[in-house]
């Protein structure tokens, strides 16, 4: 065997692995362009293996006449066979969503599946964030019993993320008996700090009703929803550990919707002047107007104060839609 | 099995399962599938010649292309990389190169009367081989981009050679 022979067999394999490699690459990243690369090395490979073996093109023709009369039937299996892995593939997602969007958002799981791989790491976003908390109820749990407490929370949870949820909000977290959800990521949301207002209007109205059916339990005792609103820059991503991730947002703006939510008496909802100025002029007339001192800022605060009474008119449109 | 198709899990499971009586049975099994006489005409002298060359060719390209990996910065153990790219030679030349030959000598020689076709099907499935190889020592070794291709490039130019060594070692018989 001559040397000239060698090197073409050893180019030959790098060829072929080329091959292999390229569709490889492409099956796990469904990139064109290696796809693009399968097909280039696979001329190649085929160029270099016929002049290798000399195989005359009457030989290579004949053969071709018999593997063509295979090909519809192969084309055939081939369709059904990428089709039910494509409805598998679909039907594996939709599990997997459905599955992990109990313990995360369903927008975050949505945005990991469609990605395949968590990046941790966050960037910069104008985002709305809100935060709600039940006025009285720490001390009052401590009359109730645990399993009374537990209904009352999950029923107060499920209906506060349906409501969320339905104007593409995100659950941040639960902490105790507050919510933290954010507006405008991962989602894109050009109204979110309408849409965050009228979540919060709306879960003021659904705790009306769960407050009812408390008072009837606890005779003499009340409860009501404390809520702060406020828009802003913030880092939005995933922080944490390799191992553990949480899909969170991060920054001043952040804070200062947990100080407001602090401000907020039971019924009210505390919206900051960043997201009021965000929200149609006129349609949510405020209780009232002042300034608030909150912790971490030097000057006093300008916040506009929304309660179920002040919006109804926006709510009442907002049925009849 | 589904390693002779790139099967990364399954690569990863005889990684787990690895041990030196299955590293043994793999190179055992290559050496006597791939030795095994297809004319006839060779003595079975000449077989077992070329059962060690391969039992013990194949052995040096997997320590070969494992030191390879090493020196470019793989942190896999020996014994995970030399029973994976082993067995999935083995697996490959078990699943295709078989069957393969089995049909080029039965359809094209047998059915069709051209021997030419069947030598020339059959001489793309060393090539999957050497391909599978290279593929397994660039998994195991667990290194990514241009150093892991180098290393499975390395395996799979070993494993070439050997085939070509095979070949002189023959002719000169």
């Amino acid at each position: 065997m001559d040397f000239t022979r060698i090197v073409f067999l050893f180019f030959l394999t790098w060829v072929f692995y080329g091959v292999v490699r390229s569709a490889l690459s492409y099956q796990r990243k469904r990139d064109f362009k290696y796809l693009l690369a399968v097909c280039l090395f696979l001329l190649l490979a085929s160029d270099l293996w016929l002049r290798a073996y000399e195989v005359r093109l009457q030989a290579f023709m004949d053969a071709f006449r018999v593997i063509l009369s295979f090909v519809p039937v192969g084309a055939f299996l081939a369709f059904n066979y990428l089709e039910e892995q494509k409805l598998r593939e679909k039907a594996g997602r939709e599990k997997v969503t459905a599955f992990f969007s109990r313990y995360v958002s369903p927008h975050v799981v949505k945005k990991l599946v469609e990605k395949g791989r968590i990046d941790v790491g966050g960037k910069r976003k104008q985002v709305t964030v809100l935060f709600t908390d039940i006025r009285g109820f720490t001390s009052l749990s401590e009359k109730m019993q645990p399993e009374e407490v537990v209904d009352f929370l999950n029923d107060y949870f499920e209906s506060s993320t349906r409501i969320i949820q339905r104007r593409n909000g995100t659950i941040d977290k639960f902490i105790g008996d507050a919510v933290m959800a954010i507006f405008n990521a991962p989602l894109e949301t050009p109204n979110h700090a309408e849409a965050a207002v009228l979540s919060a209007l709306e879960m003021q109205e659904d705790f009306e009703r769960q407050n009812a059916a408390f008072k009837k339990k606890h005779p003499g005792e009340s409860l009501g929803v404390g809520i702060g609103i406020n828009s802003g820059e913030a880092v939005v991503g995933n922080v944490g550990s390799k191992s553990y991730v949480e899909y969170t947002c991060i920054g001043d703006t952040v804070n200062t919707a947990s100080r407001l939510q602090g401000k907020a008496a039971a019924g009210e909802i505390v919206v900051s002047q960043a997201t009021y100025a965000l929200l149609p002029q006129g349609k949510y007339p405020p209780a009232r107007v002042e300034e608030v001192v909150v912790k971490g800022k030097a000057k006093p605060l300008k916040v506009f104060v929304l309660t179920l009474k002040s919006c109804r008119k926006a709510l009442k449109a907002l049925k009849q839609k | 099995m589904k390693t002779a198709f790139f099967s990364s899990s399954s690569l990863e499971h005889l990684a787990a399962h690895s041990s030196l009586a299955l590293a043994l049975f793999f190179l055992a099994a290559s050496a006597i599938i791939l030795s095994f006489p297809t004319d006839f005409s060779a003595s079975l002298q000449q077989a077992l010649f070329s059962a060690a060359v391969l039992f013990l060719g194949l052995a040096a390209a997997a320590v070969t292309s494992w030191t390879a990996s090493r020196l470019l910065g793989s942190r896999t153990a020996f014994k995970a990389f030399f029973v994976p790219t082993l067995g999935a030679f083995t697996a490959s030349v078990t699943a295709v190169s078989l069957p393969l030959g089995v049909l080029g000598i039965l359809v094209f020689n047998s059915l069709l009367g051209d021997p030419r076709l069947g030598a020339l099907l059959f001489s793309i499935v060393p090539f999957y081989n050497y391909v599978v190889f290279g593929w397994a020592c660039e998994e195991c070794s667990g290194l990514k981009h241009s150093k892991g291709i180098a290393v499975g490039l390395l395996g799979a130019s070993l494993v070439l050679a050997l085939y070509l060594l095979l070949g002189v070692l023959a002719s000169t018989q």
